[in-house]
Parts: C-alpha cells; sequence; structure tokens
C-alpha cells in the first residue's frame, strides 16, 4: 500500500534521514521505534508531505506522492495524528471533527461521526467543551477522532503515548487495536516499545537517520539487540 | 461639562469605535491566518471613501448602488492583490512573511496615497476630501443629537461586524480560518489548504476595508494622506484587543475612538495620535508574550 525507497530528508545542511527503504502492506500495522532524533518523525512528515524529500521516491497505492501537496495526500487516504496533537486549543470537540471531515471520501458526517463517538464515547460527552481543557489523554483521543474524520485508508500516529499515564495509554492502545481489526493500516512512532509491539504485525529500528533493525513485532520484543538500541541512550 | 455634550460625545466614540472594530478585526485576521501584515489596510479603506465620493457625489448615483460597485471592486482588487503581492510570499518561514508583507504592503501604501492625490487634485479638485453627503436628517433620541450619518455608519459598523462573525463561525472556510489562526500546523495536517484560506481572507479583509471607508467618508471625511493614520489605528486595536479576536476587537475599537474623541475635545485634535501610542504601548506591555506568540508563530 505504501513503499518508501531510499527516502533522503535534510534540514538545511542536517541529514535527518539516509536513505530509507520501508513497505507497508494493506491491513498492516507496523511500528517505527528507537531513540529520540533517530528521523522517525520526519519520516512521516515526508510521508505527509510537510516536509520535502531531498530523494528517494514515495508511493502509495501504486501512484507517486512525490510533489503532492499535504492536503491532496489527505483526499487519497492518508492521515497522520502530529506529535504533541495539534489541536484548535480554542475549538470545540465537534468543530474539531467538523474541521477533520474530508468530502468525496465516500462517507458521509454523520456516519464517521457516529463511528467516532462510538469509538471514544468520552468525545460525544465532551462534544461542546474546548479542547483546550480536555485531559492529556481526552486530547489524544480528540487528535485520532480528528484524523478519523478523513475516512483514512493509512493512519501514522505520531508517539501517541507521549506524556500519557500508563494506564490511559493501555486504553489508548486498545482503541488503536479496534481500529486496527477494522482493517485499518496503521503506521505507529513510539519510544513506549511495549504496548506497541503488541499492536504490531513488524517493525522498524531507526537510529541517527538509518534503519538498523526490521523484523516481525514478536521476534523484536525477545531481541537482545533492540534492548541494546534504548539502553544505548538511556 | 454637560451631561448631553458627553453623551454625544460618547455616541461620536462609539462611532468611530465600531468603524475602528471593523477595520481591526479584518486587519488582525488576515495578521493571524496569514503572518500578513497588511500596512496598506487603512489605504484601502481611504480608497474606498475616494470611490464612494467620486460614485455619489460626482456621478449622482444612489448610495446603494455605490455601495454594491464599492465592494464588488473591492473584492476583485482584494483577489488581485493577493494573487500578485501577497502570493509570491507563500511558503517561506513566517518571520519572511511577516517582513517581506510589510514592505511589500507599505510600497502600495505609498505608491497609492501619492497617485490618488495628485491625480484627484488636478481632475476633481484641488484640495482633494473624500466625504459622501446623503443628507440625512438628525435623529433625537432623550434630547441627545444623533446625527443620522454618524448613526448609518454605526448601523453599518453592527452588521458588518455581525456578518463577520457569522462568516467566521457558520461557515467551513470561516471555519478553517480560524483553524489556522489558532494552530496552522494542525490545520495543514489535517487537509486544510492554507493558500486558499489566506486568498479568502485577504479578499474579504480588502472588501471589508473598502466598504469600512465609504461609511467612515459618510460620518467623517478624509483625506487622501490618511491610510497610515487608519492602519496605525487598526495596528493599535488589534494589539489591545488580541490578535483575531472579534469580541476583543470590539471593545478595544470603541475604547480607542472614546478614548480620541475625549482627547480631541479636552486637548485638540492633533492629540489623538497620542492617544493610539499610549493605547498600544499599554497594550504591548500588558500582552508582552501573547504579541510575540501571535505575531511569529
Amino acid at each position: 500500500m505504501l513503499e518508501v525507497r531510499s527516502l533522503e530528508v535534510r534540514y538545511g545542511d542536517f541529514v535527518a534521514v539516509h536513505g530509507i527503504s520501508l513497505a507497508v502492506r494493506q491491513g498492516e500495522a507496523v511500528a517505527l521505534l528507537g531513540p529520540n532524533g533517530a528521523g522517525k518523525t520526519t519520516v512521516l512528515r515526508a510521508i505527509h508531505g510537510l516536509v520535502p524529500m531531498y530523494s528517494g521516491t514515495l508511493s502509495y497505492k501504486d501512484r507517486s506522492l512525490v510533489g503532492l501537496p499535504t492536503w491532496e495526500r489527505v483526499r487519497l487516504g492518508i492521515a497522520l495524528v502530529p506529535e504533541g496533537r495539534e489541536l484548535f486549543g480554542g475549538m470545540r470537540v465537534e468543530e474539531h471533527l467538523e474541521l477533520g471531515f474530508v468530502p468525496g471520501r465516500g462517507r458521509s458526517y454523520d456516519s464517521l461521526r457516529a463511528e467516532v463517538y462510538e469509538l471514544f464515547p468520552v468525545l460525544a460527552e465532551r462534544r461542546r467543551q474546548v479542547a483546550g481543557t480536555l485531559s492529556g489523554g481526552e486530547q489524544q483521543m480528540l487528535a485520532i477522532a480528528r484524523a478519523l474524520m478523513s475516512a483514512p485508508e493509512l493512519l501514522m500516529l505520531d508517539e501517541p503515548s507521549l506524556g500519557l499515564a500508563p494506564r490511559v495509554v493501555r486504553a489508548l492502545y486498545e482503541k488503536l487495536a479496534v481500529l486496527r481489526r477494522r482493517g485499518l493500516t496503521l503506521i505507529v512512532v513510539e519510544q513506549y516499545v511495549h504496548e506497541v509491539l503488541r499492536l504490531a504485525d513488524r517493525a522498524y529500528v531507526l537510529e541517527g537517520g538509518r534503519i538498523v533493525l526490521e523484523g516481525g513485532a514478536e521476534g523484536l520484543l525477545r531481541d537482545p539487540r533492540l534492548q541494546r538500541t534504548y539502553l544505548a541512550v538511556s | 461639562m454637560t451631561l448631553q455634550l458627553m453623551t454625544e460625545l460618547l455616541a461620536g466614540g462609539a462611532v468611530l469605535g465600531g468603524l475602528y472594530a471593523l477595520m481591526a478585526f479584518a486587519f488582525s485576521l488576515v495578521l493571524a491566518t496569514t503572518h500578513v501584515l497588511n500596512v496598506a489596510h487603512g489605504t484601502f479603506m481611504v480608497l474606498g471613501a475616494a470611490l464612494s465620493t467620486l460614485l455619489v457625489r460626482e456621478a449622482h448615483l444612489p448610495f446603494v448602488v455605490s455601495v454594491a460597485l464599492v465592494f464588488g471592486t473591492f473584492l476583485l482588487a482584494g483577489w488581485a492583490f493577493e494573487e500578485g503581492l501577497i502570493r509570491p510570499l507563500q511558503g517561506r518561514p513566517p518571520v519572511q512573511v511577516l517582513v517581506g508583507s510589510i514592505l511589500v504592503t507599505f510600497g502600495v501604501a505609498i505608491t497609492a496615497e501619492a497617485l490618488l492625490g495628485y491625480y484627484w487634485a488636478r481632475a476633481v479638485e484641488p484640495q482633494p476630501i473624500f466625504a459622501v453627503e446623503l443628507g440625512l436628517p438628525s435623529l433625537r433620541v432623550g434630547g441627545v443629537a444623533i446625527s443620522g450619518p454618524r448613526a448609518l455608519a454605526l448601523v453599518f459598523s453592527v452588521v458588518a461586524v455581525a456578518v463577520l462573525h457569522v462568516l467566521l463561525t457558520r461557515t467551513r472556510l470561516g471555519q478553517q480560518a480560524r483553524a489556522v489562526a489558532q494552530n496552522r500546523v494542525g490545520a495543514l495536517v489535517i487537509g486544510i489548504q492554507p493558500s486558499r484560506v489566506a486568498r479568502t481572507v485577504l479578499t474579504v479583509s480588502v472588501a471589508a476595508a473598502g466598504l469600512a471607508g465609504t461609511f467612515y467618508a459618510v460620518a467623517v471625511p478624509l483625506n487622501p494622506y490618511e491610510g497610515l493614520r487608519l492602519t496605525m489605528v487598526a495596528f493599535t486595536v488589534a494589539a489591545a484587543g488580541g490578535i483575531g479576536n472579534l469580541p476583543g476587537a470590539l471593545w478595544a475599537g470603541v475604547g480607542l475612538g472614546i478614548a480620541e474623541v475625549l482627547t480631541g475635545y479636552w486637548a485638540g485634535a492633533v492629540w489623538s495620535p497620542v492617544t493610539y501610542l499610549l493605547v498600544l504601548f499599554g497594550a504591548l506591555l500588558a500582552r508582552r508574550g501573547e504579541a510575540v506568540r501571535g505575531l511569529v508563530r
């Protein structure tokens, strides 16, 4: 479904991603792991068209995404839940859903909203509340709900567990598991290795802008090299 | 000072303040959504006043027709302004857009004022004054006289602010504009096109400036060189009320209008600009952090 080949991204002279290749099949859940500064966020931003690619190819459903602006990628069914959520602090929950809705994706606003509220009942309770007054976990759910309103086929999440209590993280990952069972393709960037490896089929481990390890999620959980990558930074 | 005089001064301040709130809100919405600081905003008001004067006083068109013509003309002008001068700045970092837009629109402002003053003096009258005289009678409300034109200007400001409010809260593009103003990255990520929002907001703001200038000239005469003063007012009100904040712009606009009228009464009209500076200075002090965050995000 998504194929990234020899992706290189630079910020000025700094090379953030050195020729990464990865592939994601339809319906798969893939984790991108690695320490801070490994280039995980940059890979997602490049897939979403938020940073320009320096070189490499990027295709989605056999169609090149190179040069397409972000809004066109959203219309093709790619959604990103960005790091730090990037909500509209002064706007109500329901307004986020209205803004996230993208006409022409084959789903009506009402049916998507009903689905999102069914998945996150707490958002239905708080639909008149301003986003800035929600708890951290609720804000993360809202960020996911807003992304789901574009009826995506590929959902990318950038550190959804950031700043949340372990209990909230577990609840969040249960929701992601539901989405996965419904057939949504997922790419999840995380430092919280255990939760995400229970969800994912496969994982790539990044370090210094390169893929240093890849494989099935279960194998990686027991792989001593994964431990080393993390121990090296902590 | 009698109560009656005080009431009349307050009413005069409210009329000015309503127009100030309208122009400041359009100005600050542009700043918040696009990082464009439109120095020519006041100049567009002066151009609106000039065009209405031409249509009503020289061409003897009915006022309603001239308002419609000004609106249409300024929608087109706003679109061309965005397309030709602002669009090339798109996609650059916010600080570059801010600084670049100040330079470009300052150029627009001084060029347009110089051309307008020169050609108006040659072709229409040697001492250009833009005033739309409608011959409206004064209203008497509880023993206080309110001039008809000023009442009309106040009604216009209230209606225009209400229309802007509805556009921002009830239309999809308005909602997207608010989203871009609040969080540009968040808006981009979910597929909002900032360039489309920028074009709409700029076009509407220029049209609003043209109409505000028309009704300003109904209430108070303008000359060709007042554009930068009006931009200064817009900037002051926006800074005091909060960038992109409609209720804030209303309070700050009316407050500044009343302060200006009272200063003019007690100290003389030449001191009015000092009022702007004091209010701006106070607002910047009170909102130090916020002003900086609002401008450069």
